[in-house]
């Protein structure tokens, strides 16, 4: 086994350069344990598959989980704007403020006070005397 | 389920693990090891990672089994899901194995002159590939150092024979310039 390159300013043959490539890395491949490797890619392999689905990607889960996280996902936003948003009864309200009487508008006025955590209502003599543009006005400056 | 038989053809092999079989998966890394061990290091890859590489190479290989269908050999696909595996971990550029002389040469058992002259010419050699592009230098080690056809590793690089014999001839005509 001399497979001895030629000297300076000659050229190897083809011959020789491929009994050198076959060669290369032989060495350092015998002292790769091919056993060994085995068990740990097999392993390697088993752990994956055994990963919590958090740790694979929900995104490999199947159709249903998918889709049931995104109902999840979807009802969660829903209810977050729906307390971030304004009130939206109020403006119907007001519309129909006219066919309210007093005795009705106060309780209104009373309910809004204890989703809103204030007294803002007046005190009842007081709406008696106001006409349905100003007890509007009223809705609309406690709605902010 | 039962493994498969040591003889049983790759594909066969491929089909069990697919179905569950871990034995064929060890049987197929027991099967090929060799070769991609001996690809990687002749490639760049430091002899303290050769293992690692190994096996993350195999490990990528099971897991992106969908991706083979046969176009070429097992073998010729895995060595160059080696090539990226090496790529990606960064270590081709000035890691050239470093093997202790002593230890080498009273292994090998022959003549210590011989020996030495042998491993000179070789670690020129890894000095020439080093100066490669990839393309050049996998093409070059799988036609060269693992001998296989040029139809099959073009199937496996996604490029046409005719491309690949034209790699092969620029990464032998650079190296001779390079070993002269």
């Amino acid at each position: 086994m001399n497979d001895e390159l030629p000297g300076p300013g000659s050229e190897p043959d083809d011959a020789t350069l491929r009994r050198l490539a076959a060669r290369l890395g032989a060495r350092a491949a015998d002292r790769v344990d091919a056993v060994a490797v085995g068990r740990a890619v097999v392993e390697r392999l088993r752990t994956r598959a055994a990963l919590p689905l958090a740790r694979r990607g929900w995104r490999r889960g199947p159709i249903w989980l998918r889709l049931a996280a995104a109902v999840v996902v979807l009802a969660g936003a829903g209810v977050v704007a729906r307390r971030l948003a304004p009130h939206p009864a109020a403006p119907l309200m007001a519309d129909e403020l006219t066919d309210l009487g007093a005795e009705q508008l106060t309780d209104l006025l009373g309910t809004l006070d204890q989703a809103l955590g204030t007294t803002l209502a007046p005190p009842e003599d007081e709406l008696d005397d106001l006409d349905a543009e100003q007890l509007e006005r009223v809705l609309r400056a406690m709605e902010g | 389920m039962a493994s498969p038989a040591p003889a049983a053809s790759d594909a066969a092999l491929i089909a069990a693990w697919q179905a569950g079989d871990e034995g064929a998966a060890t049987e197929l890394v027991r099967r090929h090891t060799r070769a991609l061990a001996r690809f990687l290091a002749a490639a760049g890859a430091a002899e303290a990672d050769l293992e690692d590489v190994v096996q993350d190479t195999f490990v990528r290989a099971f897991r992106g089994l969908q991706r083979f269908r046969g176009q070429c050999q097992f073998r010729t696909w895995l060595l160059t899901i080696g090539g990226n595996a090496l790529k990606d971990l960064g270590r081709q550029a000035g890691r050239r194995p470093v093997v202790p002389l002593e230890a080498d040469v009273a292994a090998a058992g022959g003549d210590p002159h011989d020996e030495t002259v042998a491993r000179e010419s070789e670690a020129r050699l890894e000095a020439g590939l080093g100066r490669l592009s990839r393309l050049q230098r996998e093409v070059f080690l799988l036609r060269a150092q693992q001998g296989l056809e040029y139809g099959d590793i073009a199937a496996a690089l996604d490029t046409t024979e005719g491309a690949a014999r034209v790699h092969y001839h620029h990464a032998v005509k650079r190296l001779k310039e390079w070993l002269a």
